[in-house]
């Protein structure tokens, strides 16, 4: 499957109002914007109440359910800027099945609400396929309505629970990759690459964890304490879970600090990496490697806090802006249109990922011919995208009904990069490598330089 | 009989009511709309169920979560771990929640107002934190998943029906319990401590005893809905059932609706989930955040502009349409028949005097209490014949009412003792020395203010009435001895001053004491009214009642009293007849101060 | 290991700085004007994102757009007083936390419709600024907010302590019906309870802003500890939330490090579960307790 994405994205009219307004108005004054925004919201609120939508037939619609409201507000709009993407490229191509393709969006900022709004689409608007979820909690509850009826549910964003797969649901399948590939790729480089760098043997290498108390979190150091022991990583001298709404961390990273760590892996959420950040800075806490963990570590917005301090900082990403571009071709182009459309740069690896993921459904649906879930089935299971020829790189391949984690892209993987200077660069998989890894982490003071 | 009752409007609305409910399920064919329909009646029950301490019993806790998520995480991990049908572990899981609650409403009750709110949700916060490190158990903050398979055993179905009668059963259920509480006993006393604890206290009323109880059957309904919520949605984890917010929504759908009425949370259920289900249904896809700007303006507009909720704004006008309806007969109809018994204030004298040799009701020896370094009371010794009338008096500051508060056991004696009916009564509490017969009144008066002049009463009288019938036959006696029987349907805040000051002699004289202290009755009427009291105070005497008055207008002291203390600076400084008093040098010169000695010569 | 002990106290009295620094003006809402604020932890929001776009648009930096932020928020702070919480002054207790329930979902949301659920955290010439002997550096903004903390607790004390407003005050927080007899516009010093108590959160506001990140819930990370430290040093003491804060912060870093720190909330809460039970006036008694 090809996916260069083509640069004729038009807008709908109501978009294209806002952006020619906006453009009026002084670069980066958000504010304004937002006033601007808040009546237009009203105009269109008015217009909600008083016009009950109507569907035109020619449509094919396809449900999405993110959490648009609620804590996760931010995540789950992004993702919906990479489906809608993926939808506007395909619709500029002439649609699916002969018709325009409509997302029908629906907001569910908890796992009650994403049953709910699962039952709405599948029984109100007579939605035939879902797409969602970024929210793993909200997945389980969702996708196991939508298996209920039969109707078929592709995790497309960042929703990563192992349990989602492990239901064995008939009609759930996952482009991205499971939680379990965090621990994966960062033993697996720290095997490779970081014990090499620092001259000392895995089995000696001093390793220290902090990770926040939430699911994420937990998950994941479920799968390192698996994971690590298989490739030699054994010396593990601090475990430190922490809550993401804290506010104070320093106790933990004295804690760590006095365990005096080779290694230092944190999975956090974005404010907790930051206060992560400057707080290891104010206690000078400086190992000789620090690996972070997606979510947090590569979030836009801990750039903005840190700038600098981050050179030499680990990350893993589902989808990196800077990587080998003989590799990954596409990445550059998403990049280009993304910021086309949303007047913005790209912040976060969601949109790319969403977007990849929308479009390798919509191949599905165009092998399928039809909604039939079971024919949506039969070329799900039939994909088969080889790796490194979509945007974000991965390929497609369903694990089989038989094999473990069912409907799990087996193509799927993380990327692992370094901070330098406010872009994260590839560093692995070696093949899509971008530059070449700084070892070791250099001081507070010289990271700036 | 009771085929009759079934034809006026009073019963069979709710009737109706009750049948559109029950063929809701039927009637809706879209799941996602049952679905609605499912959460806004669970949310229907669990506001009922806060209500039931929230409302009635005025304690505003904002933990139910804790008793949600007990309930949620009792029974699914007995299914999961044990094969355990959570059938029984909801009942299990139940127990557990009224046993948590016990054992952390016992402590919290002493809290008042914000405080006891800030310890609800720090106990929140707790169990929240505990779950979510307590892996092994609740599976930390991943949450657990309940396999689908549906049967009847499991509690897991594959159509939303059985769950949507699963949970109208509970509604009703909750519903028929509140309804059966609002006119018994209990009702009445956790409405009576809502609105005056103290006020309660002296009633007879084990304040402590009736609010634990009102939390652990609270806590008892909202635990089977965590139960229901977890077979329900089939996945649960500390951030969906053990949340502040969860607390917040429970007591919310009782406040928009109404607190303390047995419709209000279902009312306000029934506004504000679907509301907000709509509101974000429609707008939170496109303008995230709006719906909920909507919702939280709607709830600081309830708040403002109807503070009693949406119940108060529809009564009225649901009574003029029931009244219009055929069958309607006026309320007083269905009242209960009246208990017949004269010298009803009598009885609690008769029942228990004759069997102590002292001739004294009351001792009072060498008594003292300190605030601080200053001596309130000190050394206060007197003796009280049985149906005396003593009077209290002494400039402000005197004591006086510090020692009420002592003899009636809101104040321990630092030093001495009092005996009553021969027998020590140190370290008894308010309510229980007003079940052994020593009533009070407060001067500054403490009316439950939201309840009729009636209920009022009716709260006194349930101290010595075993049964409902009694208890309302008694307060309408004492109403019709004190003059307030044509006020009785009056919200007792709208009474004048006056009249709260009688509201005061009837609830404590309900109560039926042997010994009644008055403090201050008197104090800003005008002089009618000051012969009206006195002439009452004279009848409660005549019935039997020993009297114990607290006054500053001397007249009445003088025409009322057998016997007369004088308190001054905490110290006792004269005692006797009233004719004595009145020329004793010490008392006019702590009256009137020294010149006035010296002047008068 | 004693070094880092020190390290660990160190870090624990700065982080309560941060603390009482928000309470600061919480002690006076609740211990005079009797409101359980909880749009408190929004007024610090808020705040934060007025000092973030200051910065953002105009380069503004925090410390010096305390001077806009604080004279704004005390008239936010009268507006929200006059507006919602002086029309049920007199209504039972759960008006007025449902009030302020409400206020909390109005303003969290609206920042979310206006900025997005974004973490957005800004650099300025402070934040990464360390002060202090080699090997026990501090953060210079957290240091700034400690004595921010102490300058602003000295300053409402002497306030309330020497002024006629600040004694009028007091005499509120102590005994509303008797200030009203006394001759005190009793209304009027809500307002300015309100008011002065909302600048402080603001003045707050402006110093986290090098330190943390802001977003349309932080509030929420703040607003429940702030409860549990006025409750600590007693309703309306300025000292009170002060060592409160300090205390708190302690407690924190000590359970943090010895315990873990994701326990760190619990142990606190549970500190003021018995506080409450067995002292609800407050470690420090409270100048107006019921």
């Amino acid at each position: 499957m090809k996916t260069s994405l083509s640069d004729n994205n038009p807008y709908d009219a109501e978009k294209n109002d806002i952006a020619a307004q906006t453009n009026m108005l002084k670069k980066g004054d958000q504010t304004m914007r937002n006033i601007f925004k808040l009546t237009v919201v009203l105009v269109v609120l008015a217009c909600v109440m008083a016009y009950p939508y109507e569907a035109r037939t020619e449509e094919l619609k396809i449900g999405v359910i993110l959490p648009l409201s609620g804590l996760m507000a931010h995540e789950g709009q992004e993702s919906l800027s990479g489906i809608e993407l993926a939808t506007e490229t395909l619709n500029a191509k002439g649609g699916l099945l002969g018709k325009k393709v409509k997302l029908i969006i629906s907001d569910a900022p908890d796992a009650k609400a994403g049953a709910g709004e699962a039952e709405k689409l599948i029984t109100q608007e007579n939605i035939k396929l879902i797409l969602g979820t970024f929210s793993s909690g909200i997945c389980y509850s969702a996708s196991e309505v939508a298996n209920r009826y039969k109707v078929p549910y592709f995790e497309v964003a960042a929703g990563i629970a192992d349990t989602l797969t492990e239901r064995g649901l008939k009609y759930f399948w996952r482009i991205t990759p499971r939680a379990s590939n965090y621990a994966q790729v960062v033993s697996e480089y720290t095997k490779e690459v970081t014990a090499p760098k620092l001259g000392i043997p895995p089995n000696k290498l001093r390793i220290a964890i902090a990770y926040e108390d939430g699911p994420y979190g937990t998950q994941t150091v479920k799968d390192l304490d698996r994971i690590m022991p298989t490739f030699g990583l054994t010396n593990i001298v601090a475990k430190e879970a922490y809550s993401a709404k804290g506010v104070d961390l320093s106790s933990m990273l004295l804690k760590i600090q006095a365990a005096k760590p080779d290694l230092f892996l944190s999975i956090s959420y974005a404010p907790d990496a930051i206060l992560i950040g400057r707080q290891a800075k104010e206690l000078n806490f400086n190992p000789k490697a620090w690996q972070g963990f997606g979510g947090g570590w590569g979030s836009p917005s801990l750039y903005e806090a840190l700038k600098n301090d981050l050179n030499g900082i680990f990350s893993t990403e589902f989808a990196p802006v800077h990587i080998n571009k003989a590799v990954v071709p596409g990445a550059e182009d998403f990049h280009k249109r993304f910021k086309e459309k949303y007047n913005r740069p790209l912040e976060s690896s969601i949109p790319q990922t969403s977007c990849m993921a929308a479009t390798v459904v919509f191949d599905i649906i165009k092998r399928a011919r039809s909604l039939d879930p079971e024919d949506i089935a039969k070329a799900a299971w039939k994909t088969d995208i080889p790796i490194w020829t979509t945007i974000n790189g991965w390929g497609v391949k369903f694990n089989g009904p038989d094999q473990p984690h069912p409907g799990q892209n087996s193509r799927a993987f993380m990327y692992n990069t370094q901070w330098k200077n406010g872009e994260h660069r590839v560093v692995w998989p070696l093949k899509a490598k971008y530059a070449d890894p700084v070892y070791p982490l250099p001081s507070w003071k010289e990271r700036v330089k | 009989m009771f085929f009759k009752t079934l034809f006026r409007p009073q019963i069979y609305i709710p009737f109706l009511g009750l049948t559109l409910l029950i063929l809701t399920p039927v009637l809706v064919k879209s799941p996602f709309l049952l679905h609605i329909v499912i959460i806004t009646i669970l949310y229907a029950a669990l506001g009922s169920a806060w209500n039931i301490i929230g409302g009635y019993g005025g304690q505003l806790s904002l933990g139910h979560t804790v008793f949600f998520g007990i309930g949620a995480y009792t029974s699914t991990l007995l299914y999961l771990k044990f094969g355990l049908s959570p059938w029984l572990g909801m009942l299990l899981g139940a127990f557990l929640s009224m046993i948590v609650a016990a054992i952390v409403g016992y402590p919290s009750f002493r809290l008042r107002g914000p405080f006891f709110v800030l310890s609800t949700i720090a106990f929140g916060e707790v169990m929240h934190i505990i779950a979510i490190n307590w892996r092994d158990v609740t599976g930390g903050s991943v949450g657990l998943g309940i396999q689908f398979e549906p049967a009847f055993k499991n509690f897991i179905f594959s159509t939303k029906v059985p769950y949507a009668y699963i949970v109208i059963g509970l509604l009703v259920l909750i519903l028929a319990v509140v309804t059966l509480m609002e006119k018994s006993r209990m009702g009445y006393y956790l409405s009576a401590l809502r609105e005056n604890e103290d006020g309660a206290k002296v009633l007879g009323i084990n304040t402590a005893r009736y609010k634990l109880l009102a939390l652990m059957i609270s806590a008892f309904f909202t635990s089977l809905g965590g139960t229901f919520y977890a077979q329900y949605i089939l996945f649960i984890d500390p951030y969906d059932i053990l949340t502040l917010s969860l607390s917040i929504d429970m007591a919310l759908v009782s406040i928009i609706g109404g607190i303390g009425t047995i419709i209000g949370p279902v009312i306000g259920s029934f506004f504000m989930i679907p509301l907000g289900e709509f509101l974000r249904g429609t707008l939170g896809g496109a303008f995230r955040g709006i719906h909920l700007i909507i919702y939280g303006t709607i709830l600081i507009l309830v708040v403002i502009y109807m503070p009693q909720g949406i119940v108060e704004k529809i009564r009225k006008k649901y009574r003029v349409l029931v009244s219009k309806l055929p069958g309607f007969r006026p309320e007083e109809i269905l009242s209960l028949r009246m208990v017949p018994g004269s010298h009803i204030l009598q009885t609690a004298n008769a029942r228990s005097f004759g069997e102590h040799p002292t001739p004294f009701l009351l001792e009072v020896q060498n008594l003292s209490k300190y605030f601080g370094g200053l001596a309130a009371v000190s050394c206060v010794d007197f003796r009280l014949r049985q149906s005396e009338i003593l009077g209290l008096i002494g400039p402000n500051g005197a004591g006086k009412t510090t020692l009420f508060n002592l003899i009636c056991g809101f104040y321990a004696p630092d030093d001495g003792q009092i005996l009553y009916k021969g027998k020590n009564i140190e370290g008894f509490r308010p309510h229980i020395l007003c079940q052994k017969g020593i009533g009070r009144t407060f001067q500054i008066v403490k009316p439950f203010g939201n309840m009729s002049v009636l209920d009022n009463v009716i709260a006194g009288a349930y101290c010595r009435a075993p049964k409902n019938a009694i208890a309302r036959a008694k307060a309408e006696e004492i109403l019709k001895f004190v003059g307030l029987w044509e006020n009785r349907n009056l919200i007792a805040k709208s009474l004048t001053l006056p009249g709260k000051k009688r509201l005061e002699m009837a609830k404590v004289l309900a109560t039926q004491p042997d010994l009644i202290l008055l403090d201050e009755v008197m104090a800003g009427l005008n002089q009618r009214e000051i012969s009206d009291a006195t002439v009452l105070i004279k009848k409660i005497n005549e019935e039997g009642i020993t009297v114990m008055v607290i006054e500053h207008v001397m007249s009445v002291i003088m025409s009322l009293c057998h016997q007369i203390i004088v308190l001054h600076h905490g110290e006792k400084i004269a005692e006797g007849a009233p004719e004595k008093i009145s020329n004793d040098p010490k008392v006019i010169e702590a009256y009137l101060g020294e010149e006035y000695l010296i002047a008068r010569g | 290991m004693s070094e880092i002990l020190i390290k660990v106290v160190i870090n624990g009295l700065l982080m309560g700085g941060i603390y009482a620094l928000i309470s600061l003006g919480l002690t006076l809402i609740f211990g005079v004007v009797r409101i359980v604020n909880f749009a408190h932890g929004e007024f610090l929001m808020l705040s934060m994102y007025a000092s973030y776009w200051l910065f953002q648009l105009w380069g503004i930096d925090p410390y010096v757009s305390v001077l806009i932020i604080a004279p704004l928020f005390f008239v936010f702070g009268m507006i929200v007083q006059r507006g919602i919480f002086q029309p049920i002054l007199n209504a039972p207790e759960v008006s007025k936390i449902f009030a302020a329930i409400g206020l909390v979902m109005v303003l969290q949301n609206l920042a979310l419709l206006f900025w997005k659920g974004d973490y957005r955290a800004i650099k300025t010439i402070s934040s990464g600024l360390l002060i202090g002997p080699e090997g026990f550096m501090i953060g210079l903004p957290r240091f700034i907010a400690f004595l921010a903390a102490v300058s602003i607790m000295l300053g409402l004390y002497f306030f309330i302590k020497n002024t006629y407003t600040g004694k009028a005050i007091r005499a509120t927080g102590q005994d509303q019906g008797a200030a009203l007899l006394m001759g005190i516009n009793t209304k009027r010093i809500f307002l300015i309870a309100f008011g002065i108590g909302s600048s402080c959160v603001g003045i707050a506001g402006c110093l986290l802003m090098p330190i943390y990140s802001v977003f349309p819930t932080v509030g929420a990370y703040f607003v429940l500890v702030a409860f549990v430290i006025v409750v600590l040093g007693g309703l309306g003491s300025m000292l009170g939330a002060f060592i409160g804060g300090l205390i708190i912060g302690l407690v924190e870093a000590l359970s943090g490090y010895f315990i873990s720190s994701t326990y760190k909330e619990a142990i606190y809460f549970i500190i003021f579960w018995f506080l409450l039970i067995y002292k609800p006036t407050g470690l420090f008694g409270s100048v107006s307790q019921e």
